[in-house]
């Protein structure tokens, strides 16, 4: 996969594979492309050259509407980008009514299912203003388990947390992956790839320099590049 | 919070009946911001009739200037309310529209859109509305036809009043997060959708309060009508001070009534504005959020 930014080569020849069940952490220093990365999967930005494939089918064909990919493919985002005007539940149940079409006490219904699943069956009454970051995040999780996603994009979900709310984030995240839900993950947490993390990418300057297990790519880096950034973010 | 629902701005809603408690539910309406607000207004409008219709009966009001003062409080208000609830819509569609078309990011849309709000909001409404009314019709050869000049000059309010909406709708456009675009879109929103569910609602919110101020604005703008003859307060307040003006207290008396006419029409618009956004307050929302 290629793209661009104007003059600026993003990402310049990426390819990965991602197996049903799976969970891809994905590292890299900042600017290195990982974001733009997850947004060419889910079609939120347009890959310039190359192709995204969901089971099997080539959604980057033209023919292919962008959202009926993005339904299927949840993201969750560094800044959580909770709808402010909607309730945690309303924040939940919108795809559900909007996209699916559901009436809406099968959607609140729903809703307060995956609230629950978060933790969150207490807050789904109040505004993303009124909840800390750690829970405004697990909403947005919840958000994108709505629509039954096949797989989880997760950009630095924690990246934007006070440390004291990273862990009820992780744990809902590693609970995701104990069910089975296939996830790519874009982190700096060492310890959520080393626990939950089939496989591991190291990109930067938008190209793969590494790529195995967790303790292959953190512990025993071929690449100079791989060692130097893992020296600076392990200690 | 509990304070803040819809269902407590909207008023209550007793029925009258039973006074065991009589001087409590009278008081407990009092007490109710809304309704509070709503008998001010009708206080101050009864006031008035109620004293000029007194002054006629016992004969305190000539019956030629009685006839000029019922026509400055009926034609007058009336078309005073009239000019500013058409003026304002006006500037509200050209604001919105030329608001989402600032933010646009196709330089051929929001470009015109900026060139219009500088050179509007850089000319004095009231030459806006002498070349509306003297110089349209002109060119356009509509001279004879219906009070053309007159609506040329209202839309020339609307006109001005959208420009500075433009900014307001800019304003309220920018402040909601492009992230949130972007999370739209993520669980399979197309663009018209987030669009309609999720920048709109939001946008509506963040813009009232300097909407209701705009709209303030407006209605004192549209007293500059009277300059091209349209019948409005200002206008008749003018022909009834002409009639009294050899004994000065109805000259101040006029203008005090004309004062508070405009501040009661002022009222009931920007109360409208409040109790929308009371009605659709969000916590975070209008002021700092994330």
């Amino acid at each position: 996969m290629h793209k661009w930014f104007g003059p600026l080569h993003v990402l310049r020849g990426v390819s990965l594979e991602v197996q049903k069940g799976d969970v891809l952490v994905i590292l890299g220093p900042s600017g290195s492309g990982k974001s733009t990365l997850l947004r060419c999967i889910n079609l939120l930005v347009r890959p310039d050259k190359g192709d995204v494939f969901l089971e099997g089918v080539r959604v980057t064909a033209p023919e292919v509407r962008p959202e009926w990919v993005r339904e299927q493919v949840g993201m969750v985002f560094q800044q959580f980008n909770l709808f402010s005007h909607l309730t945690a539940l309303e924040n939940v149940t919108l795809g559900l009514r909007k996209v699916r079409g559901m009436d809406d006490e099968t959607a609140d219904e729903k809703g307060k299912a995956l609230l629950q699943r978060v933790g969150l069956a207490r807050k789904m009454d109040a505004y993303p203003a009124e909840v800390s970051g750690g829970q405004q995040q697990r909403v947005a999780i919840a958000r994108a388990l709505a629509m039954d996603p096949k797989a989880v994009l997760f950009d630095e979900p924690t990246s934007a947390l006070d440390p004291e709310y990273i862990k009820e984030v992780l744990d809902v995240m590693t609970g995701l992956a104990r069910e089975g839900m296939t996830m790519i993950v874009v982190t700096h947490e060492i310890g959520f790839a080393r626990n939950v993390a089939k496989r591991v990418l190291f990109i930067d300057e938008g190209v793969v320099l590494e790529e195995g297990t967790a303790d292959e790519v953190l512990l025993s880096p071929k690449h100079e590049r791989t060692k130097a950034f893992m020296g600076k973010i392990l200690t | 919070m509990a304070g803040l629902t819809p269902e407590r701005s909207a008023g209550p809603r007793q029925e009258p009946g039973g006074n065991a408690d009589g001087w409590a539910r009278v008081w407990r309406v009092l007490d109710h911001p809304v309704t509070a607000r709503v008998l001010i207004v009708v206080y101050v409008v009864a006031g008035i009739y109620l004293a000029l219709g007194l002054g006629r009966l016992v004969g305190l009001i000539d019956p030629d200037l009685w006839i000029l003062l019922s026509r400055l409080l009926s034609e007058g208000a009336g078309n005073t309310f009239l000019f500013s609830v058409t003026i304002i819509p006006i500037g509200t569609g050209i604001g919105f529209l030329l608001g989402w078309g600032r933010v646009s990011r196709h330089p051929l849309v929001s470009w015109p859109a900026a060139v219009y709000v500088d050179i509007v909001r850089g000319l004095p409404p009231l030459l806006l509305i002498l070349f509306a009314y003297f110089w349209l019709p002109f060119i356009l050869q509509m001279r004879g036809a219906f009070n053309a000049g007159l609506v040329f000059a209202v839309l020339a309010l609307g006109i001005h009043s959208g420009a500075y909406q433009t900014e307001i709708f800019r304003a309220g456009f920018n402040s909601v997060a492009r992230g949130q675009v972007e999370a739209a879109e993520a669980i399979g929103l197309t663009k018209r959708q987030a669009m309609r569910h999720v920048i709109l609602p939001q946008t509506f919110r963040v813009t009232l309060p300097a909407l209701g101020n705009e709209f303030a604005n407006v209605i004192k703008d549209s007293s500059l009508l009277a300059a091209v003859g349209a019948a409005d307060l200002v206008f008749w307040a003018r022909n009834v001070q002409q009639f009294a003006f050899q004994e000065l207290g109805w000259v101040f008396v006029i203008w005090i009534i004309i004062a508070l006419l405009y501040f009661v029409i002022t009222y009931v618009i920007t109360q409208v504005v409040s109790i929308l956004e009371q009605a659709y307050r969000v916590p975070g929302l209008g002021s700092v959020s994330f």
